[in-house]
Order: structure tokens, then C-alpha cells, then sequence
């Protein structure tokens, strides 16, 4: 998201956006000031490399790539094991450009619309940053990207009522119950496209 | 299987035996042709304009899906896809169920790491067919691998198929393979907070496997909190404890199995 004063690494100014943790990492290497701490996520170790971190945070980091410039560096037959969830939505979503453009006439996408929503485990900024390294040198090449966010919604099964949810195991606001039943917020959209 | 296949993306590798199967293929993609009446012909180019999309991000792998989906139940085939973070178990507790169950039933197996083929060969070691998709870069199986899998393995009518997902517990959430059911492993040593710390997942699957019970002994894991996180996130989710080593609860999981499929042999969605 942006450079990160204080921690111990840094990557230049094009890597800043997208990367963070979810939490801070005791006993690893890698320290960032707890500002930092909402986004990012590390599938696995990393052998040959010098960051290390205990076993339990292993589900969830990710790297797209080498990072030229920047002090963390691994070597190349890890890039393989580093990989991200938005990504591969980006990939997706960049598969539905190409395929839409045959069919709606376009040869360059300027802004895409998406819905997404607050529980559809979508992390916003790292779509973003996904975003802008998976649609280089596409049609889609220095597109907009604009995230309507869709609040989550359950129908409470005591109160037969819909109530406003934040995360899947919240309670229903007014009973306390976790008998919910999802049904608005766990969507991923592509809405609308402004092309040329 | 390919009747939506525009596979072009050659970057994962299917392993059968010893041999590596090349994954490009020639493009035969459907589009959907949703035109907008509009803007469908003879557009300027020279001058933005807006089209409506109104598109999943994951249509594609939901027709995959919904393909394999089809292919299954043609076939009155038990297909469970089982997710964890990496170290829970998974593999254990599959070779243990091959070992209990080949002889009564069809098995197959596909496995899905990153890299290596090294599950798969552990699985091979029991007997029964199974085959390694190395998703390289990916950090899930998507149904488009899956059914690629299945041009080769060819499992057979009423037998059980079992995808062993890449151990992550947050990308497998969002693909649906076509399963009947997300079976989700979570292990006593990990932390009992695990449910609610990876929501997602929890709420996708239908069953969560406690395993590694033998370990309770010497853990402070908080067994009835780590189930009530579970049914916080998903209510509907269902519970079994066992240990893949001692053995302790597998005739439960034995028995569930055998219902599934009994349920997948009448018919029944």
C-alpha cells in the first residue's frame, strides 16, 4: 500500500501497493509497524530464502514475483510456490476482457466496475495491486479499477428477518443467534466496463 | 469433458505414473454472447462508451464446474474435494481410508500441490489410481484442471473420487470442482480458532474432520470452542473427530462416506 517506514523491509515504489500481513510475525525475521498489518499472506515457506516465519503462519503469504530493487530477494524456483487468490480472480477477470471484446466490439478497456463483496474474502488492495500486474500489456493495459463494495447480508433464522453482517461468524445483531443464512455479500462481479 | 475447455494457459502438469503429460492445448472456447444491442456492431472507436458485463468473475470455472458436476452424476460418482492448510493431515487420513475401503469399493484419487508429485506416489504405494496436478503458481485446483484429470484417470460408474486441494485454507474456498461435497481437515495442533480465523473456508465446506485426536492428551486445543467456532461460521457444517493414526473414529468417517455414496447411487442432490 505504500512504503512501510520503520520495517525492516523495503521494496521499491512500485511493489508498495498490495503488500502487507495480516498480522505482525513474532519470532520471524520480517517486522512492519502494526499500521501495516491488513493485507497480505504466505502460502509456505520459503527454502533458500532468508525470511523465515513459525509453521502457523504459513497459510496465506504471497509474492508475485522477484522484487528487483528490493532487499528481500528468493530464489527463482520459489516464484513458482508464491502465488496469490486475487490473482488468479485477475487472471479471470482479464479472461472475461478478451472474450467480452470480441463480442462487444472493443479494443481497449479504460475502467472496470466491479462488485464485490465485504464477505467474499476479497482483500480490495491486493486485487488492486493483482490488478495492475496482471493487466500489463493487455488490452486492459493502465485500466481503472473501481470496487463497489456490497455489504453482507444473512436471513436470521429465529428473528426471519434480514440482518446486516460484517464477517461469517458474526451473530445476528438482535438475537444473538448464529443460525444465518447468507444471502447478499459473498459475490465477486464484473458489473460494467468503460471501453474504447 | 472439453465442451467449455479454452484451455490455453499451459502452465500446470499432470502427473500419471512417471510420466508428464504436456498441458497446451488447442483454444475451442465457448463465449457466452450476451450482446448489447447498443453497442454489438460498428462501434467508433475512437470514443469510450460504457457495456454492461454483469458477469461472476468465476463463470468460467463455474461451468467447468458444473460440467465435472454433470460428469459425476452421470456416473453416480462420490466426489469429495478435501481442504486444509498445509500439515493437517490430508494424506494420511486418505491413505488410511484406500486401505479400509479398496477392497469394497472403486477408489481414485487426484492430488494437487504445487510442485512434486510426491502425494500422488504415496497414494499410487496403496494401490489405487491417482494423479498429481502441480498447480506451479496457482494456489488452488480450478474445475478446468479437474476435468482434464478425469480424461485421464476414467474413474469408474459408483466409485469415489477424492481431489486432495492444495493445503491452503483460502484460495480452494472460492472454486467449486464440481464436488458433492468440501470435506475441510483441520488438526488438533493447530489452533482451535482456526474456523473463524479463515471463515471462508469453513463456511464452503460441509464436513470438518477433526484429526490427530490422539494428540489431545498433550495439547490445550479446546475441542468443544474449535466446534463451536465451526458452527458459528456454518451452521449446517457437520463434525467428526478421528485419529488417521490410531484409527480412533475412522468407522464414523467410514460410515459417512458410505452413506454419501449410497446417496449418490439413488440419485439424490
Amino acid at each position: 500500500m505504500t512504503n512501510l517506514p520503520g520495517a525492516d523491509l523495503h521494496l521499491p515504489e512500485e511493489y508498495m501497493v498490495g503488500i502487507a500481513c495480516m498480522t505482525n510475525l513474532p519470532e520471524a525475521d520480517l517486522h512492519w509497524p502494526e499500521e501495516y498489518m491488513a493485507g497480505i499472506v504466505c502460502m509456505t515457506n520459503l527454502p533458500g530464502v532468508d525470511l523465515h516465519w513459525p509453521e502457523e503462519y504459513m497459510a496465506g503469504i504471497v509474492c508475485m514475483t522477484n522484487l528487483p530493487g528490493a532487499d528481500l530477494h528468493w530464489p527463482e524456483g520459489c516464484m513458482a510456490g508464491i502465488a496469490m487468490h486475487e490473482m488468479s480472480l485477475c487472471e479471470s477477470i482479464l479472461q472475461v476482457l478478451e472474450q467480452q471484446a470480441e463480442v462487444q466490439q472493443y479494443r481497449k478497456v479504460k475502467t472496470v466496475w466491479l462488485e464485490i463483496g465485504v464477505l467474499s474474502g476479497v482483500e480490495t488492495d491486493a486485487l488492486r495491486f493483482s490488478f495492475d500486474v496482471v493487466v500489463q500489456g493487455s488490452l486492459a493495459d493502465h485500466a481503472r479499477l473501481e470496487i463497489i463494495e456490497i455489504p453482507g447480508q444473512a436471513w436470521c433464522m429465529p428473528c426471519s428477518r434480514n440482518v446486516v453482517v460484517q464477517q461469517l461468524y458474526d451473530l445476528c445483531p438482535y438475537c444473538g443467534s448464529h443460525q444465518l443464512q447468507v444471502n447478499s455479500g459473498d459475490q465477486m462481479r464484473i458489473k460494467e466496463l468503460e471501453v474504447e | 469433458m472439453c465442451g467449455v475447455c479454452g484451455c490455453g494457459e499451459g502452465h500446470s502438469h499432470l502427473h500419471d505414473d512417471d510420466h508428464e503429460h504436456s498441458h497446451d492445448h488447442h483454444d475451442h472456447d465457448h463465449h457466452d454472447h450476451e450482446h448489447n444491442a447498443a453497442h454489438s456492431h460498428a462501434p467508433d472507436l475512437s470514443q469510450a462508451r460504457m457495456v454492461q458485463i454483469e458477469q461472476d468473475i468465476l463463470a468460467k470455472n463455474n461451468r467447468y464446474a458444473a460440467e465435472n458436476r454433470r460428469y459425476f452424476g452421470e456416473r453416480s460418482m462420490l466426489v469429495l474435494n478435501l481442504v486444509s492448510s498445509p500439515g493437517s493431515g490430508k494424506t494420511t487420513l486418505l491413505i488410511e481410508t484406500i486401505a479400509l475401503l479398496k477392497d469394497d469399493l472403486d477408489i481414485t484419487v487426484i492430488e494437487g500441490d504445487q510442485q512434486t508429485a510426491r502425494d500422488a506416489d504415496r497414494i499410487r504405494a496403496t494401490g489405487v489410481p491417482a494423479l498429481q496436478i502441480n498447480t506451479g503458481k496457482g494456489c488452488h485446483l480450478d474445475a478446468h484442471k479437474v476435468g482434464h484429470a478425469l480424461e485421464i484417470l476414467q474413474p469408474k460408474n459408483h466409485s469415489l473420487l477424492f481431489i486432495e486441494n492444495v493445503g491452503n485454507l483460502v484460495c480452494p474456498s472460492a472454486f467449486d470442482l464440481g464436488e458433492a461435497h468440501k470435506v475441510v481437515i483441520l488438526s488438533v495442533t493447530e489452533g482451535e480458532d482456526k474456523p473463524i480465523k479463515y471463515p471462508d473456508m469453513f463456511h464452503a465446506a460441509d464436513l470438518m474432520i477433526l484429526n490427530k485426536t490422539d494428540l489431545l492428551p498433550h495439547l490445550d486445543f479446546d475441542s468443544e470452542q474449535c466446534i463451536q467456532y465451526a458452527k458459528q461460521v456454518n451452521p449446517r457444517i457437520k463434525i467428526l473427530s478421528l485419529s488417521a493414526k490410531t484409527g480412533e473414529g475412522m468407522d464414523n468417517w467410514l460410515r459417512w462416506l458410505k452413506a454419501e455414496l449410497e446417496l449418490q447411487r439413488i440419485g439424490y442432490a
